[in-house]
């Protein structure tokens, strides 16, 4: 017992001190809005920064935040480039109603659906909702789990840090 | 070329990839073992007609079936081999707190021939020709069927033990002509004067109609055992098994019926009956 | 889960030379996550005493990537598992879950313990949930080719993940998804969208002896290889959408439908209109003897190897999630409905900031079936023009209104009709009907500080004496949680059946979150219920006492 332990804290040490910024996985793939396949590597924005939101039709303190980053993603855009990827883990018993919940709710943000979630099981996200936020490369360099009213402000600070950079 | 191997995968799966079990299969039941050995010559052989009648105690045109049987049992005697079963849903279903007659070799045969409306009746399991209703035209093509020189001819007789509980079944066997097929010899139990309620035409309901010939039970698998010896003009064979007789059987009323049929089409061949000495 | 040890050391040597080549760079993630619990007894809700005082479930998953080579590895540990979860589970440690994959554009190769859904699932779905404690993942190989841009063909064949150990059975599977917009040059500027989809799976399991009937002699003559197979199909047309599976299995006898030999089918249809500011679904489904699993005597929501989700909406509420509806695998029909709707600012209606609507229904049946007889039969048949009694029915009306600019109030009616014989076949208890009210009011009282409260009611006519369930009578609800900047949050509800019942469920709980680490820490009691997610639910018992959840990403 110990020793599976022990082995598993040095293996941990060990990635982590090799570790560097990832990436998304090269080998999932995801649906748009019209069920089309879209591998997770092709999304990209021009060199700026990329947030990408987990999210569920289901899971209210991710609709919380997907509302209200709504009301300054136009601010957010203009100041700074980024762009919101929002990518819904519903599965077979709601993923039929992602799109008429995006559209209902006039979200202006570009949505995938990851059915089985395999994209947030390569990225090891353990609950919704959970933020991540890429720079211009694609390289992970933030991320946040979970939503309360305010967090949206901490995240556009991190955005702001990346645009500055470039 | 991988993608020719993928689909070659794909079509492989396919393939195999699914059982199919037919409705007559679904049940297992290896049933009591025969055992082989020299039979002895038949003198004076008989062809008979073997009969399969599915009936129902719900069912009201079936007493107008079992009146054609009865004309056809005084017309040609132990020459019609008859076992009644009782359909394993619908009208074949007792009435309320009545005894329940199914059983399931006789829902495994039902299965054979996809019943669908009873009563019916098929002679030497030929399961493209049933008889519905009344059945007058059986009585006819029983008579052409027993007229019909046998390629086997085919005897059976069953003894009781002094407790009255252990039969032993005797089936002997005299190829007349070689048949170069897979044989199969299946033994059942039937019994006479089973008296429960019964749906008459007039739409009345008789409280203790005597139903006879009804299966009790199918004593080998419910598709026989395998014949050892070859099917060669000129030689016998004879088989033998023993059985426990069902507590709620009345020795007195009960028969055995035993057939020889094609292993791969279930056609009979040729049957005998006896009662329980 | 022997040889882990010898993988594990393996994996880290390999990791350990290619550092020290330094021909290893790429990037690691994972997580750890640790739930814990204790609880003591407690008989006015059905508590009982926890002897270990600590329930421990924890994980952790680490990955490593560097350009198409990727490898990752999970520790699970129960030491003891939460309440509620299996006993099967038992007391254990160790790897749950390893692979390696090499992924190029056009083809992608598992091996080892991996994930993998056909479709919507209804034939095949490896998935896991921490939660309900479920983990089908196939140990295998899985390949997946892309030929060109919009084609996607899938092969597997693998042993599926039970608990602690894999089961004997192979699953075998593949699939096979088009887009035609992508391969048909006419289709490639239209405005309709296409894509298709058909996927099957095999299952090889061993004989054994089933008795058929009363007579033991009687055995059933099993199908040792069960097949699948599903067909989808993908389409939008400006604001329209469709879509449409229809999903066969061959015979299967097996204890989920007593053994018959009835063929399984489902189909499952949605259909969505949308636009800006409404949309709507209609979804309609239809599931006949569709449970498929790895052990074809396996009771339980476990060594299920596709995935039936439930088609009504999951509701988070907790009074309005009471009465969750689980399914029903061996059939039943289902339709729901969803309509979102928001009225415009500065009208009658909609009011300075406008609202939002949002209507669903749903009704779940069981199907209308004669039958034809026990195990052994092909079962029974069905009346496709006729239901039969209904399982669940809900109606439910959501109305999200913005009074000021830091005052949000979301009021929600629902009224449910819910059949006890979903969670336990044996009852004879009648239809249970509930109305339910929910008031949930955000005030942001500063930057950054913002309070929440919900009051939920919940009438219902099962009395507590009809059921052994807890759950019975009528409920009160309130909560308030109160949100300090972003990374702290404090809250405390209770649950009290006001006036058959008994218990009084308080819950108070803090929680601090900081980057991709949260910690959560709540003492309370927990009514015994169904915990369920998609569907899918486990059997949670009565708990009071502390419970705590550490996540991290790294």
């Amino acid at each position: 017992m110990k020793k599976i332990i022990l082995t598993f804290c040095f293996c941990l040490a060990a990635t982590a001190l090799m570790a560097q910024s990832a990436t998304l996985p090269a080998n999932v793939t995801l649906h748009n809005l019209n069920g089309e396949p879209v591998q997770a590597s092709a999304i990209t924005n021009d060199g700026n920064p990329i947030i990408i939101s987990f999210w569920a039709t289901w899971c209210k303190p991710c609709n919380r935040e997907l509302t209200n980053i709504k009301e300054v993603y136009d601010q957010w855009q203009e100041e700074t480039g980024v762009k919101l990827v929002a990518i819904s883990i519903d599965d077979a018993r709601s993923v039929g109603r992602v799109r008429p919940h995006v559209e209902g709710n006039d979200w202006p943000y570009e949505v995938y659906t990851d059915q089985n979630s395999d994209l947030k099981r390569a990225l090891g996200i353990v609950n919704v909702p959970h933020t991540i936020l890429l720079n211009g490369d694609g390289e992970i360099v933030w991320q946040h789990t979970g939503y309360q009213d305010g967090s949206e402000d901490e995240l556009y600070e991190k955005v702001k840090e990346l645009a500055t950079k470039q | 070329m991988k993608k020719n191997l993928l689909s070659l995968l794909a079509l492989a799966l396919l393939a195999a990839g699914c059982d199919k079990i037919d409705p007559d299969e679904y049940i297992v039941y290896d049933g009591a073992v025969i055992t082989w050995r020299q039979g002895s010559a038949i003198a004076n052989p008989q062809q008979r007609a073997y009969v399969e009648k599915f009936t129902g105690p719900q069912c009201h045109n079936c007493p107008d079936a079992d009146v054609t049987l009865d004309e056809a049992h005084s017309l040609y005697g132990d020459k019609l081999v008859l076992v009644s079963i009782n359909h394993y849903k619908g009208m074949g279903t007792p009435f309320p707190g009545e005894p329940d007659m199914r059983t399931d070799g006789g829902t495994v045969w039902d299965h054979f021939y996809g019943v669908n409306g009873i009563p019916a009746a098929f002679i030497n399991r030929e399961k493209d020709h049933t008889y519905g209703s009344a059945m007058p035209a059986i009585k006819t093509d029983i008579g052409t069927v027993v007229a019909q020189t046998p390629s086997v001819a085919m005897e059976v007789d069953a003894t009781a033990d002094a407790t009255g509980s252990n039969v032993t079944v005797h089936v002997n066997l005299d190829f007349l002509t070689t048949i170069e097929e897979a044989l199969t010899v299946t033994v059942a139990l039937v019994e006479d004067s089973l008296r429960y309620k019964q749906l008459m035409p007039d739409g009345s309901v008789v409280n203790d109609y005597a139903h006879n010939h009804m299966l009790r039970k199918v004593i080998t698998g419910f598709w026989g055992r395998d014949v050892e010896a070859d099917a060669v003009a000129g030689t016998q064979t004879s088989g033998t098994l023993t059985f426990a007789l069902p507590a709620d059987c009345q020795k007195a009323n009960c028969h055995i019926v035993a057939f020889l049929s094609r292993k791969a089409s279930r056609h009979v061949i040729n049957s005998a009956s006896c009662t329980l000495q | 889960m022997i040889r882990k040890h010898t993988i594990l050391l393996a994996f880290l040597a390999a990791a350990a030379i290619g550092q020290a080549q330094g021909i290893l760079g790429g990037h690691v993630t994972g997580n750890i996550a640790v739930d814990g619990q204790m609880s003591s007894a407690d008989a006015t809700i059905g508590a009982e005493d926890v002897p270990e005082k600590l329930l421990l479930n924890s994980r952790a998953d680490v990955f490593y990537s560097n350009g198409g080579f990727s490898a990752g590895l999970r520790f699970e540990m129960y030491q003891n598992p939460l309440l509620g979860f299996d006993s099967d589970w038992k007391q254990g440690q160790g790897l749950a879950n390893y692979f390696v994959a090499y992924s190029t554009e056009k083809l992608s190769v598992t091996a080892g313990n991996f994930y993998e859904q056909f479709g919507s699932g209804m034939i095949l779905r490896s998935y896991e949930d921490r939660y309900l404690g479920i983990d089908n993942s196939l140990f295998g190989l899985n390949v997946q080719y892309r030929p060109v841009a919009g084609i996607t063909v899938k092969a597997l064949a693998g042993r599926q993940r039970l608990y602690w150990d894999y089961v004997e059975s192979l699953v075998r599977g593949v699939d096979a998804e088009v887009n035609l917009n992508s391969i048909l040059t006419p289709l490639q500027e239209s405005p309709l969208h296409i894509t298709v989809g058909a996927g099957f799976v095999s299952k090889y399991e061993d004989d054994e002896s089933i008795i058929a009937s009363a007579n033991p002699e009687y055995r059933l003559n099993l199908p040792l290889n069960v097949g699948a197979a599903a067909f989808r199909l993908d389409m939008g047309y400006g604001h329209w959408g469709l879509q449409a599976e229809y999903a066969r299995k061959g015979q299967d006898p097996s204890v989920m439908n007593n053994y018959i030999f009835r063929e399984g089918e489902a189909l499952t249809l949605n259909l969505t209109y949308s636009q800006r500011g409404f949309s709507t679904n209609l979804q309609c489904k239809h599931v006949d003897n569709m449970a498929f699993k790895s052990l074809r005597s396996r009771e339980g929501q476990m060594a299920y190897i596709n995935y039936i989700p439930a088609i009504n909406k999951q509701h988070t509420y907790a009074l309005l999630s009471m009465y969750p509806y689980a399914t029903q695998t061996v059939g039943e029909n289902g339709l729901q409905a969803d309509v979102i709707y928001k009225i415009k600012k500065n009208t009658l209606l909609g009011g300075k900031y406008g609202t939002d609507l949002h209507l669903n229904t749903s009704v779940i049946t069981s199907l209308h079936t004669d039958s034809l007889g026990g195990r052994g039969t092909e079962g029974y048949h069905i009346d496709w023009f006729d239901n039969g009694g209904i399982y669940y029915g809900d109606l439910s009306v959501e109305v999200a209104k913005k009074l000021s600019p830091t005052l949000k109030l979301v009021a929600t009616y629902a009224y449910q009709v819910f059949n006890p014989v979903v969670e336990e076949p044996a009852t004879t208890d009648g239809l249970h009907h509930n109305n339910i009210v929910v008031a949930d009011l955000t005030w942001k009282v500063h930057k950054g500080h913002s309070l929440r409260f919900e009051a939920e009611w919940l009438g219902s006519d099962s009395r507590y004496d009809d059921v052994n369930d807890p759950r019975a009578g009528d409920w009160i609800m309130g909560l308030v949680e109160w949100n300090i900047g972003s990374h702290w949050f404090l809250s405390a509800s209770d649950q009290y059946p006001y006036n058959d019942g008994s218990g009084n469920y308080y819950n108070v709980a803090v929680g601090y979150t900081h980057d991709a680490t949260r910690l959560q820490i709540a003492f309370g009691k927990q009514r015994r219920g169904m915990l369920c997610i998609g569907g899918v639910c486990r059997e949670v018992p009565a708990s009071n006492g502390l419970t705590f959840s550490l996540t991290t990403n790294f």
